[in-house]
């Protein structure tokens, strides 16, 4: 990972202090199995210098961005390249106090706390992912406040108090303006540094599909990123629907191409039907129509 | 000129064609090209697209102007998109490799150009060919021998024959609505936008918004096709007549009196029946609401300890002693009355009070915030009067104070009232539209001067806006139905904006099912 991060053109020195960072705090044996491997690289070199920098100040992350923009990739990426154990929470609408924290459960014939993941995360000292964090209701959020900040710990009425380890960092992510989402309040917010998550560039792109499927033929790399580009701007004109600008449909559908669907089949089920409104998508199958030859196959697509 | 077949929502995806070749949306496409059976044609639209990023299009559209000027300019305009598709196609081809399997057979063209061309030389070579071939002069005057032969059919339309219906979309729009309108408003547009404030205050009620703020409104919702229009608020709270009011205003309010009267008196006349519409559809929401929105506290092996249960752990080893409250809370809900109150809904006003009255009463009877409100435009204004409102729901009497005139901007109407509901403090939020479909407003000429001023709201752009406007309200999470009012005619209209989600009442027996179906599924959706 770090070498990848080299690649990206990450300073020297903040390269040596991760390396600082990972040595002081080695995962713990039980640990080992969560610090993640990513399957995706987030490129961006600029990003990378953020939140490499806030997080060895101690600092937590919100990163922000629209759909596509590699909000969980990253979190992922940084978890690994500080080799820590990482804990995924998906906040929605119902998301409590005792989700996160812990509740009481009954064990051995007696009432005991069983740990939630932040519970769990802080003892360990782990990247806790707050994913979709402006899914929840706000008041349900306050018993993190405590967590978040200076204080640094998690009090659980009735249990202990414990502080949380000293290489606990907790990387949210939010989709502004997503439905079902809800304004983050100020107490919440101040306690994150905010990411703007760019969105992917085209060649950014490129070179993600072809890390990923490094037999892709070059030419065809380009035709799908232009597509997802023309896809994109249609979503910012707002004549469609963000539902159909889905990377992860559109490095699933070269999958299944490499797997013997053709072009179109595995665009539609892996894009096109993404919108559910008729007219949508329609207009999503005429971009794909005007980009990309509907009966290519692995043989044409692929080198050999 | 415009084929029958081509529906709005074909018109609608040629112009996304358009736009994604021509990389840029900024622009309303002229031209458009659709199949036989009126659908968009791919090929061609990818084509008339292309020529906007590889020309200087104003140059072009220079030449479609020249055209323009004569009879058979569709037949000329189709020879130059002929002779430009084969270079437009090579251009093309190396960022989409796929054109050459869409490309039909090429048609022949006597008209030439190549690849190296600029636009100034395309238009030249263009002006030439059309002078030397069919002898157009460019100012609208044909040479006499070309004239002469003129008498006969043009033999060039083999294009139009073999390609797809290209459509100039241009003249599209000169719907008899603008024209037909102008005279009514000629007045209205000589008054200054303050003295129209002034006009309106003594018309709908005094102003509830300071001017700053509406200011801010409108500098973020009149925007696009609602350009130069304006926003007006109101709770219909009289302003008293200054001076010697003229007895045109006076006759005005006599008149509104006596319909606001006639809603009443309406309603009362079928008390019994209404009050048992408001009985079931209160009955109908609530019944829903507690089945769907209640949080319900199950049986969990973790959560708060139930002390009752407790014995069965140690003596039965349950686990389960424990309260957890499931994921049924959909959270507090509120619903917002949008009446359309345009000169087309004036036969209807009874009706459309009393169906408006009984779904806020019957709301309110289930504690449901309900807030009510009626749009018109005039002069250029969008007015929006407040009846009832979320915090005070006593006031829905006043929802007979319902009074139809002027026309109806419905999409900036909806964008408005959406702009309201977005600050609204609960977590559910509907609309529920009563209208008939038909939005219509004309060019707002307040700025005489100005002339890009005109433009004018009606028809196919009017209903796809509103359409969007919709859709964009349902992105945000607000969900948005119609009670629709209007005509057969009318429905394929309400179909296209709100989709599946409007009902029509046939039979006002079956008013509270109907319009009870329309929330309940809504709420079943909150809870989902």
């Amino acid at each position: 990972m770090l070498d990848f991060l080299r690649q990206e053109g990450v300073d020297e020195a903040l390269i040596a202090r991760i390396e600082e960072f990972r040595s002081r705090y080695p995962a713990a044996e039980g640990d080992r199995s969560r610090i993640p491997a990513p399957k995706f690289r987030y490129y961006g070199a600029e990003i990378w210098k953020l939140a490499i920098t806030a997080i060895l100040s101690g600092e937590n992350l919100l990163l922000v961005g629209p759909k596509a923009t590699g909000k969980n990739v990253f979190a992922e990426n940084l978890s690994a390249v500080f080799g820590r154990p990482e804990w995924d929470v998906s906040f929605y609408l119902n998301t409590d106090a005792s989700s996160l924290i812990g509740t009481d459960t009954f064990k051995n014939g007696e009432v005991s706390f069983r740990k939630g993941p932040i519970y769990a995360c802080a003892e360990a000292g782990g990247f806790g992912v707050l994913d979709e964090i402006n899914m929840a209701k706000n008041e349900s959020l306050a018993v993190l406040h405590a967590t978040l900040d200076f204080r640094r710990i998690i009090d659980v009425p009735g249990y202990s108090r414990i502080d949380l380890a000293p290489a606990t960092r907790f990387i949210a992510t939010m989709n502004y303006g997503y439905a079902g989402t809800r304004e983050l309040n100020e107490a919440l917010a101040s306690r994150f540094m905010v990411i703007n998550m760019p969105v992917i560039a085209g060649p950014d792109l490129e070179k993600l599909l072809l890390q990923q499927y490094p037999t892709l033929r070059a030419d065809c790399a380009g035709q799908l990123t232009a597509l997802f580009e023309e896809i994109r701007r249609k979503c910012e004109s707002a004549e469609i629907s963000t539902k159909a600008l889905d990377l992860r449909g559109l490095l699933a559908a070269v999958n299944l191409v490499y797997n013997g669907l053709s072009m179109r089949e595995a665009l539609n089920i892996g894009i096109i039907n993404k919108s559910f409104d008729e007219f949508e998508r329609t207009l999503v199958e005429d971009v794909v129509s005007a980009r990309i030859d509907g009966r290519l196959t692995r043989e044409d697509i692929f080198a050999p | 000129m415009m084929d029958q077949n081509v529906t709005e929502l074909q018109k609608r995806r040629a112009d996304n064609i358009i736009w994604t070749c021509a990389e840029d949306y900024g622009f309303a496409p002229d031209f458009k090209a659709y199949d036989s059976a009126g659908g968009a044609d791919l090929y061609w639209n990818l084509i008339f697209g292309s020529a906007r990023r590889h020309y200087e299009y104003e140059k072009l559209e220079k030449l479609f102007a020249m055209l323009d000027k004569y009879r058979h300019a569709e037949v000329y305009e189709a020879v130059f998109w002929n002779a430009l598709e084969p270079v437009l196609f090579r251009a093309e081809l190396a960022d989409r490799p796929v054109l050459e399997r869409l490309r039909p057979a090429p048609a022949e063209s006597e008209l030439r150009f190549d690849a190296a061309m600029t636009t100034d030389e395309i238009v030249e070579t263009a002006r030439r060919f059309f002078y030397e071939r069919y002898g157009l002069y460019g100012d609208g005057r044909i040479r006499l021998k070309n004239r002469l032969l003129q008498g006969r059919r043009l033999s060039v339309d083999s294009f139009l024959q073999r390609g797809p219906v290209v459509v100039h979309e241009k003249d599209l729009y000169r719907g008899e609505g603008e024209a037909a309108w102008e005279h009514d408003f000629s007045l209205s547009t000589k008054m200054s936008e303050s003295e129209l404030r002034a006009f309106l205050e003594t018309k709908f009620g005094r102003s509830i918004v300071p001017d700053e703020r509406v200011a801010q409104l409108e500098k973020r919702l009149c925007t696009g096709k609602h350009r130069f229009t304006h926003l007006f608020y109101t709770r219909g709270e009289i302003v008293e007549l200054r001076g010697i009011a003229s007895s045109f205003e006076l006759h005005q309010r006599r008149r509104q009196a006596e319909v606001i009267a006639g809603n009443r008196a309406s309603y009362r006349e079928k008390l019994a029946q209404n009050r048992l519409q408001i009985e079931k559809l209160s009955t109908r929401i609530m019944n829903s609401l507690l089945l769907h929105m209640r949080p319900a506290p199950v049986k969990a092996d973790s959560g708060a300890l139930d002390p009752a249960l407790v014995w069965r752990a140690a003596r039965l080893d349950d686990g389960r002693v424990f309260r957890r409250t499931e994921n049924a809370d959909a959270g507090d809900m509120s619903v917002d009355i949008l009446l359309d109150a345009s000169h087309s809904q004036r036969s209807r006003t009874a009706a459309i009070s009393s169906q408006a009255y009984i779904i806020s009463e019957a709301l309110r009877r289930c504690r449901v915030p309900c807030r009510v409100m009626s749009f018109c435009s005039m002069s250029g204004f969008t007015v929006l009067r407040l009846f009832s409102d979320y915090d005070a729901p006593g006031d829905n009497e006043s929802i007979f104070e319902y009074y139809a005139e002027g026309c109806n901007r419905d999409g900036l109407a909806v964008r408005a009232a959406g702009e309201l509901i977005s600050h609204a403090p609960y977590e559910h939020r509907m609309l529920i539209i009563l209208s008939d479909v038909k939005p219509l407003d004309p060019a707002a000429k307040i700025r005489k001067d100005e002339r890009d001023v005109g433009v004018s709201y009606d028809g196919v752009r009017a209903l796809t806006d509103t359409a969007h406007e919709v859709r964009r309200l349902r992105a945000e999470g607000i969900s948005v139905v119609c009670l629709f009012t209007g005509e057969d005619a009318e429905l394929p209209a309400a179909r296209m904006v709100y989709g599946q989600d409007f009902v029509r009442i046939r039979d006002f027996s079956l008013f509270a099912d109907a319009v009870g179906k329309l929330i309940i599924d809504q709420i079943k959706n909150y809870s989902a």
